[in-house]
């Protein structure tokens, strides 16, 4: 009987074996050495040769544009959006901030502005595609470990930004052969990095998801799915999937990315009804992420109107709280935002502050899920009568802390207005949280939101009350 | 006999902190060490504009400083003089200072996680 079992157990264990090689494999980065294709990288060109067609749909792409379609903003007017023509509440807006070398008093550099992190070597992108634009695309800041790069000024006085070993041609040779399918590590240079800090901007993208055990993140775990950042949003043609719920452009507007949409997690997910009801109208994220800037404090709230500065660094900042471990505040979310526009009138929400990005839905919207937010605050100028927000020209203010004329050079540049009058505001921005998803045993448990000391603001949900005390009629959908 | 391990116990503890805290003193200033050690010995003929080249720890790749350290940075230093000293550059320094050197460079070479200039 032992011996009839034996090679079906046998069959069961390589079909198990064969699974998982499968999976694993599915997860590794995609590396391609280039020793064979190229001898000498000399640029961009050297890629040209090659992947034209590749750089021409990047080219179009949000990660060069910084602006694209906006269908999900339900003020865009068919308006191309995106970092590049809109502002935002951290260092306010890319106008007059783009590149250049910022010293403090003791000559140090204290910044190279917000194209360190454009894939471009420093033109600003264009609308239309040209040679120059695309011998500008930087494809080895995404696709080349080991690649570095540094702000240089030529003999005519323009920036670029080159490879730090631009005098080591051996060396340099090595680097842009060692060529891959982008890695977290890659990522998370800029998306972590961003708004001036580590995890200072999205709150949960942290620099720990580089190389994070599985409490941190199931599924980047580096001993377990070891999952990549384009496992979830690759897309096609350099298309990335997924704009989160406060980005303006959409790079794939036909796409939607969600756990089930990889065929990753069933819908419905779990084999519990009771919780299988919940994740009807609750994103997976509210439970699976409970906290967030677990590893690094993020930037809670940054005040524009009272300048810090900091003596170690000699440079200004605004006022900026950070905090850690941070549990969400929850909205109802039907994947389209309100975002708060330059030129257009201030948007007040009813708490007295200027919604930046307000997802749209409530209880009664049948496309509506309560999704887990980062709720970001600041204090920005208002262009006084016009009710305008105006962003500042930061890479002046980080070096002198004056202001007033940060704000001038950027009421001009953006509104071509001068000596404007202005007021400061309090912002608010909702922020989606979907990274940093831990084991389902510190998922939230029922208690935790239905009891007594709930996490959730029911009221502010459209609620009575805690709907477990209440026992409400089923939401119509 | 309740005094006696008391006594025995403290002595335990006294001792394992010595050596946590030598422990961490040696991993810190082996760290420290690097840094200082190029800019001590390395920066003064390898500055910006200096006739022996421009060298900081990201003017190469990892291999390129292991491959130097290996086949030539003896060759080609036989003949230097460390001023500040009065004695040849590779009778002053020690083969683990070298050593500690050759891991800064490394550790915070032009493809490293942190490519750093030693002013850094």
């Amino acid at each position: 009987m032992k011996n009839n079992r034996l090679p079906a157990i046998l069959l069961i264990f390589a079909i198990a074996a064969l699974f998982n090689v499968t999976e694993s494999s599915a997860q590794e980065v995609t590396k391609k050495s280039h020793g064979d294709y190229f001898e000498h990288y000399e640029g961009t060109k050297t890629c040209l040769q090659c992947h034209e067609k590749d750089a021409e749909n990047f080219f179009h792409s949000q990660h060069y544009q910084w602006k694209g379609e906006a269908p999900k903003i339900v003020n865009a007017g068919n308006r191309k959006l995106g970092k590049l023509n809109t502002f935002n509440d951290f260092c306010t807006s890319p106008t007059g901030n783009w590149i250049g070398f910022v010293k403090n008093s003791r000559g140090e550099i204290i910044s190279r502005g917000c194209s360190a992190c454009h894939a471009g070597n420093g033109l600003l992108p264009s609308e239309t595609m040209s040679r120059q634009q695309l011998e500008n695309i930087d494809c080895l800041i995404c696709h080349a470990s080991g690649y570095r790069r540094d702000l240089y000024q030529n003999e005519k006085g323009d920036f670029e930004w080159k490879p730090i070993l631009w005098k080591n041609q051996e060396g340099l040779n090595s680097v842009s052969k060692r060529i891959s399918s982008p890695t977290r590590v890659m990522c998370l240079r800029c998306h972590s990095a961003s708004g001036g800090g580590a995890n200072y901007k999205r709150g949960d993208l942290e620099y720990k998801l580089a190389n994070p055990d599985r409490s941190f993140d199931v599924h980047m775990a580096s001993e377990g799915k070891n999952m990549q950042c384009v496992a979830c949003h690759g897309g096609e043609n350099h298309r990335v999937l997924g704009r989160g719920t406060d980005l303006s452009g959409s790079d794939t507007v036909d796409k939607t990315l969600t756990c089930d949409s990889a065929a990753c997690h069933s819908s419905p997910p779990h084999k519990n009804p009771v919780l299988n009801k919940h994740s009807a109208n609750i994103n997976c994220t509210v439970c699976h992420i409970p906290k967030f800037a677990r590893d690094e404090p993020t930037d809670m709230m940054r005040d524009w109107s009272k300048p810090f500065y900091s003596a170690e660094a000699d440079k200004y900042s605004a006022t900026i709280a950070l905090q850690k471990d941070v549990t969400p505040v929850y909205a109802w979310f039907n994947g389209l935002t309100k975002a708060q526009l330059p030129g257009e009138p201030a948007n007040l929400l009813p708490d007295g502050t200027v919604g930046i990005m307000i997802p749209q839905g409530t209880r009664d919207d049948p496309k509506a899920k309560i999704y887990a937010f980062k709720l970001h605050q600041a204090k920005l100028p208002l262009l006084a009568e016009k009710n305008w927000l105006i962003p500042i020209t930061v890479e002046h203010f980080f070096a002198n802390g004056q202001i007033d004329p940060a704000i001038q050079s950027a009421a001009k540049e953006l509104y071509n207005l001068t000596s404007v009058k202005y007021t400061w505001v309090a912002t608010t921005r909702y922020m989606g949280i979907f990274h940093g998803v831990q084991p389902k045993a510190q998922a939230l448990k029922c208690m935790d939101c239905h009891g007594p000391k709930g996490i959730m603001d029911w009221k502010t949900l459209g609620y009575k009350g805690n709907p477990m005390a209440l026992k409400p009629p089923p939401r119509k959908n | 006999m309740k005094i006696a391990k008391l006594i025995i116990s403290i002595i335990w503890i006294f001792l394992g902190s010595i050596l946590i805290t030598t422990q961490g003193v040696s991993a810190g200033g082996d760290k420290e060490n690097g840094k200082d050690l190029y800019k001590q010995n390395c920066r003064l003929c390898h500055e910006k504009d200096s006739p022996n080249g421009e060298f900081t720890p990201m003017s190469l790749t990892q291999d390129q400083w292991k491959a130097f350290f290996k086949n030539k940075f003896e060759a080609k230093h036989k003949d230097v003089i460390l001023e500040r000293e009065k004695k040849k550059l590779l009778e002053f320094l020690t083969t683990k200072q070298i050593e500690i050197i050759q891991k800064y460079c490394v550790d915070h070479a032009a493809d490293s996680e942190q490519p750093q200039t030693c002013s850094e």
